[in-house]
This record gives C-alpha cells, structure tokens and sequence, in this order.
C-alpha cells in the first residue's frame, strides 16, 4: 500500500484542480455578468438623470399681427434640450388637432422662436391647448386664450358697491389659475358684461387693465380693473358678470353695485367729456399720421394733434404702413358716411423690379424751371432740362393715361444738350453701352415717309452718330412704320428695326414704342409691348454711338429740315443698363401714368387695444394718380427725384376715399386702425407718402398726409405727448343739458407714474384764453360747446410755473383729469376723467 | 519467509507476481479517476453552460426591460375615423427599439377591461413615435385608463377623459 500513496496524491490533485477550475470559471463569468449589468444601470441611471435635468420654459406665446402662432422657448436647463413636436388643437373641436414636428436642438440658455419653427394661422378669437414634447419625454401643456375646460377660481368686487349717481365704481377682476398638471395660460382675456338695474346708465370709462394678460403660471393671479360710471335713480344700477374670452360656460362670476343717495352735496347734471389733449389743436374730425410710433400695437400713430417735426416719407411698396388712433375713452359711434384720407405722395418713375431711367421726361408740367424749359424728373440732368424752340403745345390732359403731353406742329421741338458732366450727372454719350428707350406718341394720318420722334444727332452735323425712333425711314416700303435705328459711323454702320406687317402708326391713336440696343449692331422693337423685330447685323470697326455736340437730342425734329406732326406724352431713356426683357416690356406699356397708376392697398379696421381685428370696414385695393416729382418745378427751381423728400413741392395730393353704410362702434379701449400696403409690384408704380411734416406749406387741405373719418360721436382722442416745460390744452365739450363754470380751486390735471409711486400736478391756467385763478372762475361754457382747458407745466409740487427740478420728468404716465365747477343751476359738478396713458418728452 | 503455494504439483512464487497487482490496481484506479474526471468536467461544462445561458437571457431580457421607456405624445378623441376613435400618440424615448403589442382600455372606475388592440407589427426605433387610431365608441366625460403592452413585457399607462 505504500506504493499507491503518490498515486493517491495525484487522484487528489486532479480533482482539486478540476473544482478550483470550474469554480474560478464561474466566478469569473458572474463577475462579468455583474460588471455589464451594473454599467447598464449606470447608462439607464444617467438617461433618467439627464431626463431630469432636462428643464425648458415657454416664456411667452403670442399672436403676430398676421395671426401668426408666435412665442419663445428657452433652455432653462443644464444639458441641450430637443424641442421634438409641438401639438396644437382647438379648444371644443373635435379633429382639429395638428402635429409640427420641430425637432430643434436648443443649448442651455439658448431659446428657439416658435414662428420659425411653426407656421400656425391662429384666429384670436378661439382658444388652443398646445403641448410641447421634448426628445427625452418632457411634456409642457398650455392654453392659449382659453382656460380648456377646466374651471378657475374667479373673484369680482365692485369699489364702492353703492355710488351716489355719475360716479363711478371700480370693479375688480381676479383669475387664479388654479388648473390641475401645473398648465399655463397664455393670453388671458377678461370679459365683464353689464345688465342694467332699472333705467341706469352704465358707462364705462377704462378697463379692463390691462388690456390683457401675457401670461399665468400655475398659481399665479391676474387681476383687472374696470372703471364704470353709474347713472341713475336710487337702487337702480349694474350688475357685472365676469368671466374670459373662450371660458367653459359655468366659469363667471358676479357683482351689484347700487345707486344710493349722497345727502352732503347736489350733483349737476352738467356733463363734460374729455376729447383731446395735447398742446396744439386743429381740428377734431381729422386724424394725421404721424411717424411716432409709441404706444400702438406696431406702426404709427395718427390723430387730431397738428404734425409735429420734420416729418417722414413711406413708401408702402417698401413696408406697409399702419397708422392707429388711440385707445378711445369711451364708447365712440362713427357714423355712416365718407372717409377719406387725403395723401401727400410722389410717385418713382417705374415699378419695382424696372431699372430706374437714366432720364424721364414725364411732360405734367409746362415752362417749368423757366419759360420754354421742360423739366426731367430723374434729375440726372443738370441744368438745362428740355428746351422749347418753335413752341410745341402743352396740354395738361388728354394723354394716353390722360396725362399731360406735348403737341408737335410740323415746326417746333424740344432739344437738350448731351456732352458734359456738367449738365447729365451720370452719362456722357450713349457710346458703347446698351441701351434703350420709350416713348408714348400718337400721330396723324400723313403722307410724310419721315418723321423723327426721339432722336440723338443732329443731322447738319457731319461727325454725329444717330440714334432715333421715327415714323418711316424716307422710304415709301415703311411708310406709316416705327423705324428704330442707330447708327456708329456717322451716316454708315446702321442696325435697323422696323415694325413688322403692313400695320401704319399714322392713325392719330395712342401708341407705345420701347426701342432696345442690347449691343451693338443689335435692336429689338417693341410696339405696345409686343415684340416687333429683332436684329442683329454683322460686328464693324467701329461700336460708339457718338452724339455728344451741343443741341444734339430732340424731340419732333432731326437737327436739319425734318419735324413731327403729332404728340408725345413721355420719353424716358436708359443708358448703360441691362437690355430689357419681353416681360418688362410688357409691364412698361401697361403701367399708367395718368389717374390708375398706382394700385394701393387700403385697411380700415376696428380693432382692440392691442391690435386684433374686430371690424374691417375697407380692405381693397384704391387707385391713385400717378404723380410726378417734377411736376411742381418753377422758374425759381426744379424739383425731381433727387430733391430732398422733405421738400413741400415734391409732392402732389389724392384722395383716397370709400363710403360706409352702418356706423361702427368702438367699444372703450378699442383702436381704428388704417393701413396702406402693397399686394403686386407689376405695372403698378411705388409711391412715396410724406407724413407728419409741421412744414407751413403744408396746410389743409393739403396738409401732410392724414384720414378724415365720418363724424364721430364723440370725437376721436389723441396721443398725449407733450413738452415737459409746455402749458397742455384739454379739449373738452359741454353735453348739456345746462351751461357752466370751472373753478380754479378742483380743476387740476394729474400725471401719475405706470408703477403709482409719483404724481405730478397742474393747476388751471386758461378756460378759452381767459385766465381763471383763485379771485376769478372760468368764462361760461354754454350747452353744447368746447372748453378749451389750458394747465399750466406739470410740477411737483403743483404750481405756477415750476423751476426745472420740479418738472415732470420726461417718461410715460397715466394721466387724469378733475374738473370742478358748477351749472347755472347752481348745483355743482366734479369730475374726473382718466385719459390713458401719455408721453412726457423733452 | 518466502511464501510458496502449490496447484498441480506446480509450485508459485508469490514474490514474483507483486509487481504485475500494482500495476494493474493503478491502471485501474487511474482510468476510474480518468473516467470519473471526464465525466464531471463534462456535468461541470454542461451545468455551467446551461446556467450561463439562462443567466445570460434573464439578465438582457431584464437589461432590455430596464432600457424600455415610452412617453404618450398626445391623445385625442376624434369622431371621423370613421366612428369615433381614440388617437394614441406615443414615442419611444428609451435607447432600444421595441414592439408595441398591445393596447388595452380600461375603464377608470370600475376597473373593467374595455378594449383591446393587438399589433404585429408596431415597432419603434428609439426617438420615433407611433400614432394609432383605436376605433372605441368613446363617449363625453368617459374616464379611460390606457395601458400599452410591449414585447419585452413592459406596461406604460396613462389616463385619459373623454371631451
């Protein structure tokens, strides 16, 4: 046995190294299995960690003036957020839901513009429940203009809730968003409606303030303010329900107030209301426009207040112009009947996407820039403009458009110099260039085989090149033809074109001709615009039209024995620009230059304070005249495209006018709102309107541009911006029934600061130019007539004359107004009447 | 003392015939262990295998659950499916892709089971979604809980109530 002991040893070791084998294996495999489960925890633990750092807010939604779905989202987080899709669906239709995938990528800090990533047509009036998702599953829901379905915790109180009668009570609005899953709302709207108690009168002087909320995160309270006036017979009065635009329909709320007997004073019955306030009157029933732009919902503003400064010109080809009044104070009724905008304009020379002319002879106007002179409107040339020579005839209408044009009798002309620098700004010569030209002319019938229409070259010179559009060539095969040549060896070297067929122009109607030389020895003819010939001859030596003697372009004459018989109403010329295409040829004879030529577009619209359309009274197109620069030029100067637009006699005026049927009313806080704009660039000539210039020449009714509505009951407010250290004017109007007195002690105008913590006063300085103070009252206001309210600079304190450090401050405040006095009655009469918001400058 | 026995008149010698038992006894001995080595490396093999491999599926099959998720999008009610239908909108924001297999509805209140969709053929790839419409004849005010089944056995559930 003791030989089998080493075997026993190796038995033993085998089996050891099997178990210590197999176990190391195992061991190793479940560690592996742990190693990779744990660094799949870790991956699954930091997807859910970087899905709850994911963090992005919608700071706000909003609706463009386009009613475009617009807003910003920002990276509020620390990691890149994917805004994935964005889910749109209208509140109470069914189906209506739309999907926008997004899928932008915003990094932390970053935001992303919704209308750049969604085109959404949004109607102000309906309420949307919008979603957002994220790439990694973060969803943020929201309303916009409705609260959905879910009601809110609405509160309403009336301040006083018992007013003795005309005065007023101030309802407050509450809205706590208190909706389930932390939703925001976007754009909350408040609605208040009045029912009358009894036979009281409920006016509603301001609110809601504001207007409207941006928006209302999870807990977070709106509050609105509405101002009423209460008139009435004790324990009538107003009920108020409140609730917002596009609520579920139990979601209101309700308040009384009374009108209850005030024993301590009598109240008149005298009524004033506050029109206009600014420092300078004109008239109540016109609204200018004006290029301030401050407190409208984006553009200009426009009202009574005569214009001020040096004025703007728009052209509404370039960019629409809005014009809005100001928020009206209260309840406004334009009757039916005529508006009409009387507008201060200029017009370019062709439509945009035409190369500009290098010289224009428009022919609107006779003896300008001196007897016998023809003024140009591009003004490129310098000095001598067209000069008459035999008197050619000018009628003022009767052209093709029935404008103005030239009357050609066999012995007259026009003529021009075309050598130097100093008399056409931008061209010499025509020399190599291309170029072309167009004429309207009409001609009777003759017998002639040549007549010169437009013509470069005088023929008696014999180093002159010639460039021209006749009526034949001298020849009896084109007799009755348009001949349109130029030549670059004097009398040699012609390129040729010729209308085509057997059609004569001596029919004494209106045609148009556009001559082309897009090279040389090559010519395209167009007769109302439609293509006639093209040539083209064989290249020669020699490629310059050389026209650049004295008296050496013409009008109805060739320089030596031959003239027109017939009219021409317009020529202009390019030089040196591209060659014209078929296209533009055709827009060119369509565009008019008499009483069509302008094709604007006009808006008229009643809207809200902030902008969304409640009323479109007019949205069309309105044609306009077609009005040259040059038209006004004199002996003493001329005036063209180039003269500066702040220069009265660039301008001549039109109406734009349209008659409505029904009266509009604008409910408190409502705007009018009137825009020119721009729908098509062809054949339709841009023009330039001048606005807001207090230039003495512009005086009505041809002022700077401006909107007569229809009467207005009452009349239109203004913008309030006036001079820290100017005396301010408040229009008001007696409506009666009796006539009364202002008293110095009451009257006072008030400015308080947006965020209520300063006011600055006024005292009463003048009632219609006559002075009130403490030893004297205003003059009688008789029923039914306009107390003009002169105050003295704002001041703090409130007094005469306030030294500079005392002023109101130049800023942005509410402003209000007390009037105190008495009716011939001998009862007494306080009022106060807010107007807004105004502008302090300096 | 050598020892001597006697079998048909021949006489043995025991002495001589030792050597032959050892070897024999270890030939045996040696090819037991061999066999018996053999045979249990081959039930460790086999064991071991067969525990990987069902280590190995339960581990990914669970691995894969853990990677699974899904977000509902949006869901609306709709009346032009034709009938009326309830869209489900969902996306899989997991990192794997998965099949949707099924879609339960499941009334709020009572628990009861609705509805029931089967799919075959609803896979989403990470960051893709899958819209469905589920033809039920949902009416105003219905409280709906929405279970979506996956193939890996996940539920993602979500509630809903009808406009």
């Amino acid at each position: 046995m003791r030989k089998h002991r080493g075997l026993s040893a190796v038995v033993g070791a085998v089996f050891l190294v099997a178990v210590v084998v197999s176990a190391l294996s195992y061991v190793t495999y479940s560690m592996n299995v742990l190693g990779t489960f744990s660094e799949s925890l870790i991956t699954e633990e930091k997807r859910q960690q970087d899905k709850q750092d994911e963090e992005f807010e919608i700071m706000s939604v909003n609706i463009t003036p386009a009613n475009k779905l617009d807003g910003i989202v920002k990276n509020t987080g620390q990691i890149p957020v994917e805004i994935k899709s964005l889910w749109i669906e209208e509140v109470d239709a069914l189906d209506s839901v739309k999907k926008f995938n997004i899928g932008t990528v915003i990094a932390p800090g970053n935001q992303l513009s919704l209308i750049s990533s969604v085109d959404f047509d949004m109607d102000p009036a309906k309420g949307y429940a919008m979603k957002m998702v994220s790439g990694r599953g973060h969803i943020k829901s929201f309303y916009v203009n409705s609260p959905s379905s879910q009601n809110l915790l609405l509160n309403i109180h009336a301040i006083p809730e018992f007013v003795p009668s005309e005065f007023t009570t101030t309802v407050l609005f509450t809205i706590v968003n208190n909706m389930s899953n932390n939703n925001i709302l976007y754009n909350l709207i408040p609605s208040v409606s009045t029912t009358a108690i009894g036979a009281a009168t409920i006016d509603q002087l301001s609110g809601p303030t504001p207007v409207s909320y941006p928006s209302l995160g999870p807990g977070e309270i709106a509050t609105f303010e509405y101002v009423y006036q209460l008139t009435g017979d004790v324990d009538e009065g107003a009920i108020f329900d409140a609730t917002i635009a596009n609520a579920v329909a139990e979601n209101f709320v309700t308040t009384t107030t009374l009108i209850k007997e005030v024993t301590i004073a009598s109240n008149a019955n005298t009524a004033f209301e506050s029109f206009m306030l600014s420092s300078v009157q004109t008239g109540n029933d016109i609204l200018y426009f004006h290029d301030n732009t401050e407190l409208t919902p984006g553009g200009y503003q426009m009202d009574g207040s005569d214009p001020i400064g040096g004025g703007s010109t728009g052209n509404p080809s370039i960019t629409a112009l809005p014009f809005w009044s100001t928020n009206v104070t209260s309840s406004t009724v334009v009757i039916n009947g005529t508006w009409n905008s009387r507008l201060a304009y200029y017009s370019n020379l062709v439509p945009n996407g035409i190369s500009q002319p290098s010289f224009a002879f428009m022919f609107e106007c006779n003896n300008c820039r001196g007897t016998g002179h023809t003024s140009e409107s591009t003004g490129n040339i310098s000095t001598d403009d067209f000069v008459k020579s035999g008197g050619p005839t000018w009628h003022s209408t009767g052209g093709p458009h029935n404008d103005g044009y030239f009357s050609y009798d066999g012995n007259d002309y026009h003529s021009a110099e075309w050598d130097a620098a100093s008399e056409y700004l931008a061209y010499q010569d025509i020399s190599t260039n291309p170029a072309y030209t167009a004429i309207w002319v009409r001609i009777p019938a003759t017998t002639d085989n040549y007549m010169p229409i437009v013509r470069w070259g005088d023929e008696n010179e014999s180093n002159e090149d010639e460039y021209e559009i006749a009526l034949g060539d001298g020849t009896l095969g084109n007799h009755g033809k348009i001949v349109y040549r130029f030549t670059t060896n004097v009398d040699t070297d012609v390129t040729t074109c010729v209308s085509t067929g057997s059609t004569v122009y001596d029919t004494n109607t209106w045609f148009h001709v556009i001559g082309v030389r897009p090279a040389d020895d090559q010519c395209t003819l167009y007769i109302d615009g439609i293509l006639q010939e093209s040539q083209s001859h064989a290249p020669d030596s020699t490629s310059d039209v050389d026209v650049d003697d004295p008296d050496d372009i013409f009008i109805g004459f060739n320089g030596d024995a031959d003239y027109l018989i017939g009219d021409v109403a317009m020529f202009m010329h390019w030089n040196n620009v591209a060659a014209l295409d078929a296209t533009d040829a055709y827009d060119l004879y369509n565009t008019n230059y008499g009483t069509n030529g302008t094709r604007a577009h006009f808006t008229l619209q009643r809207t809200t304070g902030t902008g969304i359309v409640q009323e479109t009274i007019y949205d069309d197109n309105f044609d306009l005249n077609f009005h040259d620069p040059a038209k006004n030029s004199d002996t003493n100067m001329r005036y063209n495209l180039q003269t500066n637009d702040d220069t009265y006699e660039k301008y001549s005026f039109y109406n734009f006018t349209t008659i409505t049927s029904s009266n509009s009313t604008f409910a408190i806080g409502e705007r009018l709102k009137f825009e020119i704009s721009w729908d098509s660039d062809t054949q339709n000539i841009p023009i330039n309107i001048r606005f807001d210039d207090d230039d003495s020449q512009f005086v009505l009714p041809d002022a700077s541009s401006y909107i007569q509505p229809p009467t207005a009951v009452p009349d239109w407010p203004s913008y309030t911006t006036f001079d820290r250290d100017d005396k301010v004017t408040l229009s008001t109007f007696n409506n009666g029934p009796l006539g009364a007195w202002f008293t110095y002690q009451g009257t006072r105008f008030i400015l308080t600061t947006l965020d209520g913590t300063t006011s600055y006063g006024s005292l009463v300085d003048k009632v219609n130019a006559t002075s009130v103070n403490e030893d004297q009252d205003s003059i009688y206001i008789p029923n039914q007539n306009y107390a003009a309210i002169e105050f003295f600079p704002f001041g703090n304190p409130p007094q005469i004359q306030p030294p500079s450090n005392q002023r109101v401050p130049v800023g942005t405040y509410d402003a209000a107004i007390f009037l105190s006095g008495y009716d011939d009655s001998g009862n007494i009469f306080l009022k106060t009447i807010n107007l807004g918001v105004i502008v302090v400058t300096d | 003392m050598r020892k001597t026995y006697w079998k048909n008149n021949k006489q043995f010698n025991l002495i001589n015939r030792r050597a032959l038992a050892n070897v024999v006894t270890s030939a045996i001995i040696l090819s037991a262990v061999s066999i018996m080595g053999v045979m249990m490396l081959g039930w460790s093999n086999s064991s071991l295998a067969t525990q990987k491999q069902s280590i190995e599926e339960v581990f990914s099959t669970q691995t894969n659950k853990i990677h699974e998720d899904i977000i509902f999008d949006n869901i609306w009610f709709s009346t032009t499916c034709p009938g009326n239908c309830v869209n489900v909108t969902m996306s899989n924001v997991g990192t794997l892709g998965l099949n949707v297999t099924e879609i339960k509805f499941i009334d709020g209140g009572t628990l009861a089971e609705l509805e029931i969709f089967t799919y075959t053929n609803a896979g989403i790839m990470p960051s893709e979604s899958f819209s469905t419409n589920a033809t039920y004849p949902w009416t105003s005010g219905d409280d709906i809980d929405i279970i979506v089944f996956t193939e890996r056995g996940n539920q993602f559930t979500t509630q809903v109530i009808a406009p």
